[in-house]
């Protein structure tokens, strides 16, 4: 396949469609996401598909450039945040926690799962989830049936965890299951706001989707 | 990591940076990166780059006494 020569053309063409934006008096600022979703469409596509046209410098390069981006952004997010707070007093909107929250939860996410493999990823997560989820419900009921009616959701995750490794598509499933009704929980249940109820998305239902996934697709040694 | 890649470009009658990166399926920038030492190239890479020279990899390729 022949080589894409280069490669910085996705930064370029979303400096290019924010400035037109910004510069462009009149422009609504809603035409700003169809004109990104534009301009990351081809590159994203190209980017994604099983045989890039990116060699592996390029690759490296353009992973090692977004890495720093996303670290920098992060640093402008905390300093926005607390520039705001310095001026007004008041603790910073949901929507700057999610700005923060999400993109590196997703992080640790795939970080989990890349150094440590999907059965023990999956499985740390449900020790995580759990072992939080239990402590705050005996902080709050004490040793109860009220606690322990509360912490079932997460006794059955850390059950299938256990069982992973002979079942993992089984847990997988347990998980997808959990994740949907945690998803349907917070969207039904409890009153959030729109931000805040994407924090909990990104922080609960979201980790235990990407498990459930990733055990359903596992393929044990004897499948290899 | 020490390279001869621009040596044996020489021996294989001055192929150019750009022959030798469609042989091998990757950009002429990255060539002249590994070339220059400024990139390293992955396993998979380097026994493509040694096949082009029918050579051995380990004679294309080797370690600075600071790896």
């Amino acid at each position: 396949m022949m080589k894409q020569p280069i490669q910085f053309l996705k930064p370029f063409y979303l400096i290019v469609v924010v400035l037109l934006v910004m510069i462009a008096r009149g422009f609504p600022l809603w035409l700003l996401v169809p004109l990104l979703v534009l301009a990351l469409a081809a590159p994203l596509i190209r980017e994604l598909r099983p045989k890039t046209d990116l060699d592996e410098r390029q690759i490296a390069l353009s992973h090692w450039s977004s890495h720093l981006a996303f670290y920098l952004l992060i640093g402008l997010l905390l300093f926005v945040m607390l520039t705001e707070y310095v001026a007004t007093g008041k603790n910073p909107d949901p929507q700057w926690y999610m700005l923060l929250i999400v993109p590196l939860t997703v992080k640790l996410i795939i970080s989990l799962f890349q150094n440590y493999g999907t059965i023990l990823a999956a499985r740390y997560i449900a020790f995580f989830f759990a072992a939080v989820f239990i402590l705050f419900v005996l902080l709050s009921h004490g040793f109860t049936l009220e606690a322990l009616m509360e912490s079932l959701p997460f006794m059955i995750i850390l059950s299938a965890s256990l069982l992973i490794s002979k079942f993992p598509r089984m847990a997988g499933v347990v998980y997808l299951l959990l994740a949907v009704g945690l998803t349907l929980f917070f969207r039904g249940w409890l009153r959030l706001d729109i931000y805040t109820r994407l924090i909990m998305y990104s922080l609960i239902p979201l980790p235990l989707f990407i498990s459930g996934v990733a055990l359903v697709i596992y393929k044990t040694e004897e499948e290899v | 990591m020490k390279n001869k890649v621009r040596q044996y470009r020489f021996l294989k009658g001055e192929m150019t940076q750009q022959a030798l990166a469609d042989k091998v399926g990757v950009t002429r920038q990255t060539i002249i990166a590994i070339e220059k030492g400024a990139f390293n190239p992955s396993v998979k890479l380097a026994l493509k780059l040694a096949s082009v020279f029918d050579e051995q990899v380990e004679l294309l390729f080797s370690l600075d006494e600071d790896d």
